[in-house]
């Protein structure tokens, strides 16, 4: 199976606190991981233990400060802005705080249209065509079109994101925390649609979550992440069936079930 | 009996319409003192408007009717400045999303220490060790960095506590919290709610939980609230709706929720039939 994502112990610093005592902190220590083609790894974890961090490296929004990002065979870092630009289109992502992402004044059509038109695709009645499409797709009504973000409730306005992000067909798409705002049936809509479009078309995704139930029906592998580092990774049946883990078991313990 | 006292919060006949378009209809609950309200439903079913009608914090061209009466007064209609300093301090509210509440280019600590020292009359160095505390009580105690931080330095479930430790500084009677835990990982999550119920317990807090996570609801919540299409489809308590729900609507949510040790290929959604059933029962079109 083709190899997508190649994270070679990648890791990220930031520096924090008041001005004359900042002080560097690793965000993510040093992580390798590697997602196929066709395939899904759930990513799951502290709060705060990166992850959101990870998947920005992945796509290529954050440079790492160690390791190398691989995708399709291509180190990220050696692409210059000019290549970047089509090579975006098959990284995409799904933020975890989406609205935020959301141009304010742009209407949800505009929202839906503009990949296609960064990317120079389509003519303009296809772009429109495809927008309605992507629209009905998220459980979005077509009567919205002309509304702006701000006019949606928000698990409206992530499932925009979504619809933006799957837009361009990725080959690789980072999901953060993609259907936390959605009510269990729109998430079963969505995770059902996730399944549908890599089935058919093979991206390979990177999926955070915190809802231990959803990543054990999205997951192929599974990792789980504390305070920067990988602390086990295996597949969906390992990791839920026997944790090695106690962190991980803490975590399948503590959640929340009917 | 907790139901024989005067609730802390009743809402009734609440609607909420921009132009000729209904974004709210006739939704009516109460919430008392020690208890807690769960509101579950289909997103963008009204949840997250009922909220911003209740705090009064409506955009202007959304224009509310009906009554929210809190704690003896009526909320709707009240000057708009009485209705600021109420919310903040006698009413909490966690916002659904946080990056929306909290202001980019001001400090955490700034944006905390500013209420504490408004509403509570503390100095700086008494408010800002009440952040610290607060911030502790939230897990973020081992995080010195956290008053100095932007809030884009956060992550997605730290800013999610910030806003919890906000909501609650002022030690309010009433809480509505929108979605309050969707970026906490389990045993985070856990922690949040214990504080929440203790305070609930220790404040004789009201507690409104706006949550599409059902075993959340069913652990944590003492009635329960099902919205769809901007209307209540069905309330009462919380064991016996999950139990036994007389909606179908409320059944198939329940049967939706995905559920640890589920290896499905596919989730169950709802069916059609039963959300224009729902629709037409809530008196929809
Ligand atoms: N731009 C930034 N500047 C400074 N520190 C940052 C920045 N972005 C993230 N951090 C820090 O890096 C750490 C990891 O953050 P990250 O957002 O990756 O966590 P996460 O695993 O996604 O958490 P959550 O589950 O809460 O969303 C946190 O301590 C956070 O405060
Ligand atoms: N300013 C606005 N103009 C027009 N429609 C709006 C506006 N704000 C919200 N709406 C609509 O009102 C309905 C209710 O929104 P609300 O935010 O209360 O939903 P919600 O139940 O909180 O959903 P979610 O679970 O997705 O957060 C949604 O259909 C939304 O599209
Ligand atoms: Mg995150
Ligand atoms: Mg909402």
């Amino acid at each position: 199976m083709d190899l997508v994502l190649d994270l070679d112990g990648v890791g990220k610093d930031f520096s924090a606190g008041p001005f004359f005592a900042r002080r560097r902190t690793a965000a993510v220590t040093e992580v390798s991981l590697r997602v196929h083609a066709g395939r899904t790894v759930g990513l799951v974890g502290e709060s705060g233990s990166g992850k959101s961090t990870l998947g920005r490296m992945a796509v290529g929004l954050l440079t790492p400060d160690r390791g190398r990002v691989t995708v399709h065979g291509q180190p990220l870092s050696s692409l210059t802005p000019k290549k970047m630009r089509p090579f975006r289109r098959t990284m995409q992502m799904v933020f975890q705080d989406s609205s935020n992402s959301l141009n304010p004044r742009m209407t949800l059509e505009d929202l839906l249209v503009e990949p296609f038109r960064a990317q120079d695709l389509h003519t303009r009645a296809e772009r429109r065509h495809r927008a309605a499409a992507l629209a009905d797709e998220v459980g979005l009504a077509r009567s919205g079109l002309a509304r702006l973000p701000h006019e949606f409730s928000g698990g409206q306005r992530q499932r925009i994101s979504i619809a933006r992000a799957l837009a361009l067909e990725p080959d690789l798409l980072v999901a953060d925390e993609p259907v936390s705002a959605l009510d269990v049936s729109v998430q079963a809509q969505i995770l059902n649609l996730f399944k549908d479009i890599q089935q058919a078309r093979g991206f390979a995704m990177l999926f955070v979550s915190h809802d231990m139930a959803v990543v054990e029906f999205i997951s192929d592998q599974v990792a789980v992440m504390r305070a920067g580092s990988l602390v086990e990774f295996g597949s969906r049946d390992e990791i839920f069936d026997s944790p090695r883990e106690p962190y991980t078991r803490t975590l399948l313990d503590a959640a929340p079930s009917l | 009996m907790h139901t024989t006292t005067e609730p802390v919060l009743r809402v009734s006949g609440l609607s909420a319409r921009i132009g000729d378009l209904s974004l709210v209809r006739d939704v009516g609950f109460e919430v008392h003192r020690g208890r807690t309200l769960a509101v579950v439903g289909e997103s963008g079913s009204g949840k997250s408007i009922t909220a911003a009608a209740v705090m009064g914090i409506l955009p202007p061209q959304i224009k509310a009717e009906g009554s929210v009466f809190f704690d003896g007064t009526e909320l709707l209609g009240e000057p708009a400045r009485r209705r600021r300093a109420r919310g903040g301090a006698e009413i909490g509210y966690v916002f659904q999303e946080p990056m929306s509440a909290l202001h980019p280019l001001l400090r955490i600590g700034t944006q905390m220490i500013r209420p504490l020292r408004h509403h509570l009359g503390l100095s700086r160095g008494e408010a800002r060790d009440r952040a610290l505390e607060l911030l502790e009580q939230v897990g973020l105690g081992g995080e010195r960095k956290v008053l100095d931080a932007y809030v884009h330095e956060l992550s997605g479930g730290m800013r999610q506590r910030v806003m919890i430790a906000m909501a609650i500084s002022c030690g309010p009677r009433l809480l509505l919290a929108d979605e309050p835990t969707t970026a906490l990982d389990p045993t985070v999550q856990q922690q949040i709610l214990r504080l929440l119920v203790r305070l609930r317990e220790e404040l004789d807090l009201a507690l409104v939980l706006i949550s599409h996570d059902l075993g959340l609801v069913a652990r944590y919540s003492d009635e329960v609230l099902v919205m769809y299409d901007g209307r209540v489809v069905e309330q009462g308590l919380t064991a016996q709706i999950i139990e036994q729900p007389a909606q179908p609507y409320t059944r198939a949510l329940i049967d939706a929720a995905p559920r640890l040790g589920r290896r499905v290929d596919r989730l169950p959604t709802i069916d059609r039939a039963v959300l224009d059933q729902t629709r037409a029962m809530a008196g929809g079109v």
